[in-house]
């Protein structure tokens, strides 16, 4: 195996445990990350090394994301497709939510994939700017309402971690 | 670097709540200096705060599972066909009929040797599900996703400049016998000049359709653009022509239709239990629009 696919293979896990709090379902995701890696190692020889190759991974893998919500259906609902979730219910009533994924998966999936970037890869703004190709502004500004959407469902208060790390 | 409470905005309120200002001591205190004074703010920050850790907790365990194995054999072997991720999810309420659309990528030539070949791919299809009689799928599942990005194509204008050549001109030329073809001229300082010429391998048109017999089970085959199909029965009662020619006739016209939103199977039960009388007519023309489907269902 060459270099380049070695450190590929390595990235592997951090790409399914995004692909899955992006897409919410286990199937579809890896179906994500395999398009992703067909993709990347055809076109490996195009990954300039002055860059992280995460960095690089994760662009691939929100773009074949994209690509996949726009084959489905052009309309406002359907990234919540792949489960079946009230999402109207969700928004008006803003019920407590005591599932996070849930959650995360009534969020428009712009919002959803920078907050995911920057809570589970741990990534600076301007580094999830890069990936999801949009100015560092747009970045924050869906952070800004991502937060605060699930904020009103709920997400995130101490009570609910706590319980978390009993279990 | 200030420490003057003026100067916190919600760009540093973000960056604080995310740990990004971790390296940047004198920033993190200025934060939280402001903060102290504002316990709404505080609370806002603490729960943002709150829900990395919620969001981290609940994935975490997905680093440690084992990676799948369609996935780490992407990495072992590369060349060769590509891994199928099981049969296409098309079942109609209709008993009698298996619809297997089996992805066949090969790169031969040989139509009679690709015919051999799929006619088994779709009896394996055929048999790798139990008969189902559930009710037809919702309308939301009919688009074929997984199977439209495998065939499809997009195509950049290749670059030389590595090699110094450099797009001048592209054109589209004529279509030729239903093949569709690009041009594309390249030129140099040197004032070399090649001309790259890009078309589609397959022609635009009706595809003729094949019947075979394997192992007690009737198969309508076909090859359309980059795509197989076989459409299997297990008795001589149904008539699989019919149907065969009403999906490849759909399919050409999608193909024409460029631009055109995917039609898309509305009520899977309308295509109708098969009786002779039900079914369009074998001889002549495949049945066109409003003959058949009243009720405007397509196949996509």
């Amino acid at each position: 195996m060459d270099d380049v696919k070695w450190l590929i293979a390595r990235e592997i896990p951090h790409l399914r445990r995004y692909a899955l709090a992006l897409v919410g379902e286990p199937h579809a995701a890896d179906d994500v990350v395999q398009d992703c890696l067909e993709r990347a190692l055809r076109k490996r020889s195009l990954w300039r090394r002055e860059g992280s190759i995460r960095s690089w991974l994760y662009k691939i893998l929100y773009n074949e994301h994209l690509q996949r919500l726009r084959r489905r259906r052009p309309t406002a609902s359907l990234e919540n497709e792949e489960i079946d979730l009230p999402t109207p219910a969700l928004q008006e009533s803003a019920l407590h939510c005591h599932d996070i994924a849930e959650a995360l998966q009534a969020l428009p999936a712009d919002q959803r994939a920078a907050i995911l970037l920057v809570a589970l890869e741990g990534m600076s703004y301007d580094a999830a700017a890069e990936i999801l190709d949009v100015p560092i502004g747009t970045v924050r500004s869906r952070l800004s309402r991502g937060r605060a959407a699930l904020r009103e469902a709920g997400v995130g208060s101490e009570q609910e971690v706590r319980l978390r790390r009993l279990k | 670097m200030t420490s003057s409470g003026d100067d916190i905005g919600e760009r540093d309120l973000l960056a604080y709540a995310d740990g990004l200002l971790d390296q940047d001591p004198a920033r993190k205190r200025a934060v939280e200096l402001f903060l102290r004074g504002r316990p709404e703010e505080a609370r806002r920050m603490r729960a943002y705060a709150l829900q990395n850790e919620a969001i981290r907790t609940r994935f975490a365990g997905v680093l440690a599972e084992p990676v799948p194995e369609r996935l780490s054999r992407l990495l072992d072997a590369e060349r060769g066909r590509r891994p199928l991720r099981g049969a296409a999810r098309i079942a109609a309420s209709l008993a009698l009929i298996a619809i297997g659309v089996v992805l066949g990528w090969a790169a031969s030539e040989s139509a009679s040797q690709d015919e051999g070949v799929f006619v088994s791919r779709a009896v394996a299809g055929y048999r790798s599900g139990a008969a189902s009689h559930a009710a037809a799928l919702p309308p939301r599942e009919n688009h074929l996703g997984w199977l439209s990005q495998q065939v499809a194509v997009n195509i950049d204008v290749p670059d030389l400049s590595a090699l110094g050549l450099y797009p001048v001109s592209r054109s589209r030329l004529p279509t030729a016998e239903g093949h569709s073809t690009v041009r594309i001229e390249y030129g140099a300082p040197a004032g070399r000049r090649i001309v790259l010429v890009i078309g589609t391998r397959w022609q635009n048109r009706v595809p003729t359709i094949h019947l075979a017999r394997e192992g007690g089970l009737r198969i309508a085959h076909w090859q359309d653009g980059p795509l197989s199909y076989g459409l299997v029965a297990d008795s001589d009662a149904v008539p699989l022509e019919p149907v065969a020619e009403m999906i490849a006739e759909r399919q050409e016209r999608k193909i024409r239709a460029i631009g055109r939103e995917p039609e898309v199977i509305r009520d899977v039960r309308s295509l109708g239990t098969p009786q002779p009388a039900a079914l369009p007519a074998v001889e002549g023309n495949p049945a066109h629009d409003g003959e058949t489907q009243g009720t405007g269902t397509r196949v996509n």
